[in-house]
């Protein structure tokens, strides 16, 4: 536990340059909450929507920003140079590996909140009392699977190089094929079925179930689903790291991986 | 004249090939736009008034605009990482012709955005494309990619002066695909921003881009946004050179070229 709390802090404080909190208001801040703001405007000038479907999917939709930091915090220890240390180190991978997306559950949290705030304030939207709590359900299950993802990604990233090529082009993807943007049942066939393995997916289209005055179980089934869509990917991410750690000391280069 | 010419393009040649195989640009200039272009297309292809060449052409200007952003932005910068920003400041070689021939590579690599937004409307969706005005286009477009050039000129120094202002530009990439009504009019947008669009050369571009791809603007029109395109380009190549000049300044009085 003292493992995974230490690793949670200190991964998530090295992301950014705390000296100036640009770098943190521009990347987890300024840029997901335009990003909704553009894909709601772009939404209601189509108009084949009503604007509470974009502002909800896009809210929901910023948790992908918080990929970036997932992926950064496992894939940036090669970058940083203590790629070796860390795998010479006796502690346990699981809560190092795992730890690294903690602080950004919370983080993104923040994250939609303000993107959500900003949907209401300045867009108008509206969610009914009743709808609140599975809201925040469908966005703390976003925000888990989004870090399962972000932790593949990261895993990935010792393999292809390089990390914010792999967070966007994830980050893309969600926003054409989870619902946020584009009805599912607009897209064609093949890509419809592929949209069902990306994480987000239900949770958009639960959080929209109770933007719209639905009872929370009314949604549950998609936020297990969604929950443990996040939960495959984080294993998978590690396996990864540790079939890549395996074979780094087998092979003797441990700055390799 | 002559010498800066060939200055500049031998910056250009060197830069496009670089360019070209950098992951990030690449995904700047073909990814990115590929996905925006076609989650945009779902989004609007409801409208009565739905014209793809309006998506095309939006699609274009997001990625010419973020790789000027983002190669804009980072030019000095990358100069400084590479280990070559003293080599080019001391040299006699015009700094500023140097960076400028760099960015107009990057500008000339960024029209794969054209070619590809053509593709995802033509091929993929399979619409008839037709511009309504080629001549009036293809100006357009050239005045456009110099605007934008020019652009990515004045953010070049500005990173490197202010160090948080470098960090906020790169957020600048949604704002200004909004502000600018690549994908959506300017109209949608609350009536206090609109006197900040005005100012923007990326602006000026969408409505003479997309006036003339429509054939919605007439002689007037065009010129018109032709006119402001140039001006609002001139006017921030103007102080970027001034820019490029307290850059230098800064660096050779303080001993600090690496850190300025």
């Amino acid at each position: 536990m003292r493992i995974f709390t230490i690793t949670a802090y200190y991964s998530f404080r090295a992301l950014f340059n705390w000296l100036e909190p640009t770098s943190y208001l521009v990347y987890r801040a300024f840029f997901p909450l335009a990003q909704m703001a553009f894909f709601a405007l772009l939404g209601a000038y189509g108009g084949s929507q009503p604007l509470s479907f974009y502002l909800v999917g896009n809210a929901i939709g910023t948790a992908t920003a918080t990929a970036f930091g997932v992926s950064q915090a496992v894939a940036n220890e090669r970058q940083q140079g203590t790629l070796s240390y860390l795998l010479a180190a006796p502690a346990p991978r699981v809560p190092i590996f795992f730890g690294r997306a903690a602080l950004h559950v919370a983080d993104g949290m923040l994250n939609m909140v303000a993107a959500l705030a900003i949907a209401v304030i300045a867009f108008g939207l509206r969610v009914p009392v009743e709808g609140i709590f599975g809201v925040i359900c469908a966005m703390l299950v976003a925000t888990l699977a989004i870090c399962g993802l972000g932790l593949l990604l990261g895993a990935l990233a010792y393999i292809v190089l390089d990390t914010a090529i792999l967070a966007n082009f994830a980050m893309f993807i969600i926003l054409l094929l989870s619902g946020a943007n584009v009805p599912l049942d607009e897209l064609p066939g093949v890509v419809a079925a592929i949209s069902q393995g990306i994480p987000l997916t239900r949770s958009v289209a639960a959080a929209r179930l109770y933007a719209g005055g639905a009872p929370l179980d009314a949604g549950l089934g998609l936020l297990l689903g969604d929950l443990a869509l996040g939960a495959v990917y984080g294993i998978a991410g590690f396996v990864v790291f540790n079939w890549l750690e395996t074979r780094a000391r087998r092979e003797g280069r441990l700055e390799g991986v | 004249m002559t010498a800066a010419l060939r200055l500049a393009a031998q910056s250009a040649w060197v830069d496009f090939q670089e360019v070209a195989v950098s992951g990030f640009l690449l995904f700047a200039a073909v990814w990115q736009p590929f996905f925006i272009g076609v989650t945009t297309m779902y989004m609007l292809r409801h409208r009565a008034d739905f014209d793809p060449m309006y998506v095309i052409v939006g699609t274009a200007l997001s990625g010419i605009w973020s790789t000027l952003l983002f190669a804009g932005s980072g030019a000095i910068g990358h100069e400084r990482w590479m280990g070559t920003l003293e080599l080019l400041a001391a040299s006699p070689a015009s700094f500023f012709v140097v960076i400028g021939g760099k960015l107009a590579g990057t500008t000339i690599f960024s029209l794969v955005s054209l070619v590809l937004a053509y593709g995802i409307g033509a091929v993929l969706f399979g619409y008839p494309m037709t511009i309504a005005e080629p001549g009036w286009f293809a100006l357009s477009l050239l005045f456009a990619v110099v605007a934008l050039w020019a652009t990515g000129m004045f953010f070049a120094p500005l990173a490197i002066l202010w160090r948080a202002v470098g960090r906020f530009l790169l957020g600048l990439e949604y704002p200004i695909f909004a502000l600018s009504g690549f994908l959506f009019p300017v109209l949608l947008l609350p009536g206090w921003v609109l006197p900040i669009s005005n100012v923007l050369p990326s602006y000026w571009a969408a409505v003479a881009m997309h006036g003339a791809a429509s054939g919605d603007l007439d002689l007037g029109g065009v010129l018109r946004a032709w006119f402001f395109l140039l001006v609002t380009g001139g006017v921030l190549l103007l102080i970027a050179s001034r820019l490029f000049d307290e850059v230098l300044t800064r660096a050779r009085r303080a001993g600090t070229l690496a850190l300025s």
